[in-house]
């Protein structure tokens, strides 16, 4: 009796254990989706890489809030590459040893090309968020699985000019740009697209990133009289760079970069005594329905304006997923650089991407528009 | 001529400030404090966080930034140098480039400051006045590092040459056996030497504040113009160390108006080695001066 007694509440522990553990099975949410953003949130880069990583960090909430990737959850393990290629590549490596199944890298020039070597060899898709399409234009063609989230120099390079000569009558221009490859990079595309419309180069002196003084290089543009001066850089060192052109006396209008368009540019540049100070950026201008979106959420999480950087790194995170969502269940590179270039329209804060095989930076001249600063404010010209 | 004259000066007082505290720092311990850039940095901001939570005016940030530094300097000596020195030279040599990543990555991570550069106050009005000199536009700025970089020699020389400390600490530096057997406690001399020399960062990233901004991943960069400018004016000899930098601040600013960035900053670089195989006792080094 004992022993039957026994063997039947052996036999219910034993199912229940066997529901139970069906139970879980079925309740555990999915595995989330393992996704790598490798960004320079230390070193000379880290004004660039803190808003991305901040951005995207506020991304992998709202994406999983609705719903995730087909109900698979996402999630982000963002590393810094502390602005070194090789730091970066070694990352690249461990993550896609370690299952992460497609890569936001990254914040600067030279570890997005580093990690697209990684990537490409892996077939692994890459975004990176430097206006440098070189990264996926090569001599070779079109690297497949690398896509760029940023509009690129060039596009740029067109609106600053454009608006340049049609609405401030220049016909001359001096260039001033950081000496790394954003900006050495963007003031040859200057320089290109200046002669296409007709205008003079008179000058292009290079700082580097550290630099302190500028008098030397602003005292040479002063003394080749441009009508104005276009200023390619990023972090807070252009800043000072207009600071010093404005002591210094060279009062012309200053076109820069989008990597320019922060408030604490304007701050360093003493405010109001910046004086005529334009930007070509899609944060420019009347804000569309997915900017001011992201604006008031980073506003709500980070008590921070919305700086280009942080539209990156959202995006660039939305891209990802985009990708992961159009091609139903794979992630190797080929497939998701497919979903991609089949050119979806894809609205964000950047713009609207249209990727195609051609094209991996998918935005057009119309998602560039012109900022002026004012009392040392951004605002429309 | 004149602009890029004061610029070049401007610039170069930092760099002399900088060479001047690796100059005590050496007398004292032998080593070449490869952090003496990043405590600048430091300094600088110690200033903007006495500027914006605080609410003091620069004078008080000066003070307050200086004081810090020896503070630091004091603390750097006792926790980092003396342990480390129990392994010989090269065991605080490699402390100090330790010390330059600690205070690198970690000033980023402190509250209000962050790894961004940030706008610090102009001594006696706006950061960005200016003045005509002889045809010239004059950062109002400029004019006041000149001025707060002699205060600073004058008390040096005086706490130096008049003080009893300040003789006790060029004894212990000149001879530590020696000045032990007179009863010169060398810990404590070569403790204050460590802080006088952070100090002097500390008031050099102050000073310069205004026009370059405080904070940032510039401080390596800033400790090795100090020992090219070291190495120009005179390792051993403190004029000659701020008289270097004078020296390479000025040069830079005037190769750089002629040549492009990349050719003019390599050439700078490159006095150090010209300076140590020509003339390795510097501007103003006696060649006595220099040992074995």
């Amino acid at each position: 009796m004992n022993r039957t007694f026994a063997s039947a509440l052996a036999a219910a522990c034993i199912a229940c254990l066997v529901v139970g553990a069906s139970t879980v099975t079925t309740t555990a949410a999915p595995e989330p989706i393992k996704l790598a953003a490798i960004l320079s949130t230390s070193g000379p880069s880290a004004p660039l890489g803190v808003p991305e990583s901040n951005a995207v960090k506020l991304a992998e909430r709202e994406i999983n809030a609705h719903g995730g990737v087909d109900g698979r959850p996402i999630h982000f393990d963002i590393v810094d590459d502390g602005a070194k290629a090789d730091v970066a590549a070694q990352l690249a490596t461990q993550m896609i040893a370690s299952g992460h199944v497609a890569i936001f890298c990254g914040t600067r020039t030279d570890t997005s090309v580093a990690v697209s070597r990684v990537t490409t060899a892996s077939n692994v898709l890459q975004v990176y968020t430097t206006p440098t399409e070189s990264v996926w234009r090569t001599p070779r063609g079109v690297v497949k699985n690398v896509f760029e989230v940023n509009p690129r120099d060039q596009l740029e390079a067109v609106a600053l000019l454009s608006f340049a000569k049609t609405r401030l009558k220049v016909k001359t221009i001096g260039i001033l740009h950081d000496e790394n490859l954003y900006g050495s990079g963007g003031a040859t595309i200057a320089a290109a697209e200046a002669k296409v419309l007709g205008m003079q180069v008179v000058g292009d002196e290079a700082y580097p990133g550290t630099a302190t003084d500028f008098t030397p290089q602003i005292v040479k543009l002063r003394d080749a009289k441009p009508d104005a001066v276009v200023l390619w850089g990023a972090t807070t060192t252009p800043g000072l760079a207009i600071r010093a052109a404005r002591t210094l006396g060279l009062n012309v209008p200053i076109l820069g970069s989008s990597g320019i368009l922060s408030p604490a540019i304007l701050n360093v540049a003493g405010g109001a005594a910046a004086g005529e100070v334009y930007s070509a950026s899609p944060l420019a201008g009347t804000p569309s329905p997915e900017q001011r979106a992201f604006a008031d959420l980073y506003d709500k999480e980070y008590h921070l304006p919305v700086v280009s950087f942080a539209a990156n790194g959202w995006d660039a995170a939305h891209i990802l997923v985009v990708a992961l969502r159009e091609a139903h269940g794979k992630t190797d590179g080929t497939s998701l650089a497919n979903a991609l270039e089949a050119g979806k329209p894809i609205p964000l804060a950047d713009g609207v991407f249209k990727y195609s095989p051609s094209d991996h930076n998918g935005l057009t001249p119309a998602d560039v528009r012109i900022a002026m600063a004012r009392n040392g404010t951004w605002g429309n010209p | 001529m004149l602009q890029l004259l004061v610029a070049g000066l401007t610039v170069g007082s930092e760099y002399g400030l900088i060479a001047l505290g690796i100059h005590i720092i050496l007398r004292a311990t032998r080593v070449v404090n490869f952090a003496q850039g990043e405590f600048t940095i430091v300094g600088g901001l110690v200033a903007l966080t006495c500027v914006d939570v605080l609410h003091l005016n620069m004078w008080f940030a000066l003070a307050g930034a200086t004081l810090a530094g020896f503070a630091l300097g004091l603390a750097f000596e006792i926790v980092v140098l003396r342990p480390a020195g129990r392994t010989g030279e090269a065991g605080v040599t490699i402390a100090t480039i330790g010390a330059v990543f600690v205070l690198l990555y970690g000033h980023a991570l402190v509250p209000g400051w962050g790894s961004n550069p940030q706008p610090l106050p102009g001594f006696g009005g706006p950061a960005t006045g200016s003045v005509e000199l002889a045809g010239a536009t004059v950062q109002v700025q400029s004019l006041w590092v000149f001025a707060l970089l002699i205060a600073a020699l004058a008390v040096l020389y005086l706490f130096f040459e008049r003080t009893y400390f300040g003789k006790a600490i060029r004894a212990a530096a000149e001879n530590p056996l020696g000045a032990r057997l007179i009863g010169i406690d060398v810990n404590s001399t070569r403790a204050v030497s460590v802080a006088l020399g952070i100090a002097l960062a500390a008031y050099g990233g102050t000073i310069i504040g205004p026009i370059t901004l405080v904070g940032g991943a510039a401080g390596f960069a800033l400790t090795i113009k100090g020992f090219v400018a070291a190495i120009v004016g005179g390792l051993e000899s403190p004029i000659g160390c701020v008289a270097g930098g004078l020296v390479v601040g000025v040069l830079q600013v005037f190769l750089q108006s002629r040549l492009p960035y990349d050719i003019a900053d390599p050439i700078v670089y490159s006095v150090l080695l010209v300076m140590l195989l020509v003339r390795p006792q510097g501007l103003f080094g006696r060649r006595d001066a220099v040992r074995d």
